[in-house]
């Protein structure tokens, strides 16, 4: 398991090079590395190191476009896949993924609002952010109901299931009385999820919120490991369990919710990232939140600019591409017996 | 009693031959045309106005009872007891008047225009020629395609000499550009004026592009296509703020020319469209 890990962290860091070089020269219009490697190379140095030989708008597709989407990419995959481990901490459920509480019909929601209805009570807000408020809203809401009572990791995803379902019944309304095709469209892309309208603007507070939860959930990795054996052991050991489990929602909404605003809705990546670094090399936290982190961003980057380089003229939606490439790679490994759950 | 059996088929078809077309149409061009070739008793019902009705047939269109703002219900158009049909294609789905089939079924005749899906102007005046025939005003229906044939030979002399100037057609959309494609009359009527699609080869008339390919192709002008509730203004301030085009040439020197929907719509505006352009090109 040790040298399996080692291996991985490595191959995995020359894998997202790989992708990363292949998504910026790969394209509607394809360009030589070495000029995109000089062009990155003036951009981050802001001087002309090497002499420009290349035309302006070759610049712009490079810096404006590829970029931006590529780091979009690698953040959002190992966001989805940090929160899919938290998620399954907490509901001690294999089945949880980043959206267990309903943040994605939230944020879909939200997002229909502001382009179907252009806003609430005379204010208004890009679909972004009505994506990020009403998804975060929505988790915390889903967390805070389930949490009357006794507590109970199956009240929790029953409770989201309830409320998702809810939010999905207004999502869907609103699209059927659309006014126009063009807000039709616009409802479709947060609800199918894509990573083509990345901007520069977006990845800044991306990668500090993905920074800030990896350093805060990493330092918690013993915590983690003895939550899913148990909340009563947990306990017993000395872990504050409510106050742990409050820690994971927390993270876990304020990270999907900006991945959320951005992205629209991934599926499938933050389910299954998961389960595949389990199965690679165990449940220790300590090295299956790097495991993942990087698995993940390699699954998104590398799925997407597989997409870019088959469909170069088309915008297909990035989340139909993660299923159909993640699924059987997925149902393979459950076939081979040795992997469990949490064990 | 055969050939009482006879007479009556014969007297029946006589009666049904001269039955009155009831007509409803849902887009805005098919209105025009019809409204323009004399035909508005005959229409029932209309519905999906992009934009201002033509000023010259505004009073006709307002006899007219508007029937909804886009798909009229199935309960609705019924109960109008129609019994012709035309308008955008997809009206003609499960989602709203049910198919083709069901229409005919339940009595109605179906047309669709031709050049909703082509790229000639002739189709425009062969749908013309149709709706002529089909309202009985033949002679009206001629004249407005010889008014039409006259007026694009005009505007064509307009466009200017030995230049060509590469067009990119915005429609909507932030994160990938909606876009005028290669297979429409809009299409057409960019390479009239004296203009290149720059997404000429793709296989739709309006359709998702993307920027990339804007940026390659680093346009002269952009067509910004203006109809629905993202103004003009709200989509120029867009491409020149926001977007990934934003330090494109064209766009710093403010080349944006609006150019509403509905003349871009393969009726009875496409002289007057192709004008807005070319006149545009030209500067």
């Amino acid at each position: 398991m040790k040298n399996n890990y080692k291996n991985i962290v490595i191959l995995s860091i020359f894998l997202i090079f790989l992708i990363s070089t292949i998504a910026i020269t790969v394209g509607s219009v394809s360009l030589s590395p070495f000029h995109v490697w000089k062009i990155l190379l003036n951009k981050l140095f802001h001087k002309e190191i090497f002499e420009i030989e290349w035309k302006k708008t070759t610049e712009m597709i490079v810096w404006n476009l590829r970029v931006p989407r590529i780091l979009l990419a690698l953040i959002s995959g190992a966001g989805l896949s940090l929160v899919g481990i938290l998620m399954q901490a907490l509901t001690k459920n294999s089945l949880a993924s980043p959206y267990i509480l309903g943040i994605s019909s939230g944020a879909s929601t939200g997002a229909v609002i502001s382009i179907v209805i252009g806003g609430i009570m005379g204010f208004n807000f890009s679909p972004g952010i009505g994506a990020f408020l009403f998804g975060t809203l929505t988790a915390f809401l889903v967390f805070y109901l389930s949490g009357k009572g006794s507590y109970s990791s199956s009240k929790l995803v029953l409770t989201g299931v309830a409320i998702s379902s809810f939010f999905s019944g207004i999502t869907t309304f609103l699209v059927t009385t659309a006014k126009s095709e063009s807000q039709l469209r616009g409802a479709m892309f947060w609800i199918s999820g894509s990573l083509a309208g990345a901007r520069w603007g977006q990845i800044a507070p991306l990668f500090l919120t993905l920074l800030i939860s990896t350093i805060l959930t990493y330092i918690k990795y013993r915590e983690l490991n003895i939550l899913v054996a148990g909340d009563e052991l947990a306990e017993t050991l000395g872990v504050n369990v409510s106050r742990l489990r409050l820690f994971i929602v927390i993270i876990s909404t304020l990270l999907t919710g900006f991945i959320v605003a951005s992205t629209g809705v991934i599926g499938f990546v933050g389910l299954v990232v998961p389960h595949i670094s389990r199965g690679l090399i165990g449940s220790n936290h300590k090295r299956l939140i790097p495991c993942c982190l990087l698995l993940g961003a390699v699954f998104l980057a590398g799925t997407d600019t597989l997409t870019r380089v088959i469909f170069k003229t088309q915008e297909i939606p990035i989340g139909v591409i993660t299923s159909i490439m993640g699924a059987p790679f997925f149902m393979s490994m459950l076939r081979k017996n040795s992997y469990k759950f949490g064990g | 009693m055969k050939k009482i059996i006879l007479i009556y088929m014969l007297i029946f078809t006589i009666i049904s031959a001269k039955e009155k077309i009831r007509a409803v149409s849902t887009s805005q061009f098919t209105t025009e045309i019809l409204l323009s070739i004399g035909a508005e008793d005959q229409v029932i019902g209309t519905s999906f106005l992009d934009d201002e009705i033509l000023p010259e047939l505004k009073e006709k269109y307002n006899r007219i009872p508007v029937l909804s703002k886009t798909a009229p219900t199935k309960e609705l158009f019924y109960s109008l007891n129609p019994n012709f049909l035309t308008g955008w294609k997809s009206i003609a789905t499960k989602k709203y008047l049910g198919t083709l089939e069901e229409l005919n079924e339940n009595g109605v005749d179906v047309y669709f225009a031709k050049s909703q899906e082509t790229q000639n102007i002739e189709d425009i005046y062969e749908d013309i020629l149709y709706f002529g025939e089909k309202f009985s005003v033949e002679k009206n229906a001629q004249m407005l395609v010889e008014k039409l044939k006259q007026d694009i030979e005009t505007v064509k002399k307009l466009k200017a000499e030995n230049k060509t100037l590469k067009i990119f057609a915005y429609d909507s959309q932030e994160n990938a550009p909606y876009v005028v494609g290669g297979n429409g009359i809009a299409n057409k009527m960019i390479e009239i004026s004296g203009g290149k699609n720059i997404f000429n080869d793709s296989n739709f008339s309006f359709g998702v592009g993307n920027w990339e390919r804007v940026l390659e192709k680093n346009p002269d002008v952009i067509v910004v296509v203006d109809y629905g509730d993202t103004s003009y203004e709200e989509k120029v301030k867009f491409l020149k703020e926001r977007s990934p085009i934003s330090e494109l040439t064209a766009v710093q020197e403010n080349k944006f020319i609006r150019v509403p929907l509905s003349y871009l719509s393969p009726g009875v505006r496409v002289a007057e469209g192709i004008k807005l352009m070319a006149e545009k090109f030209c500067e």
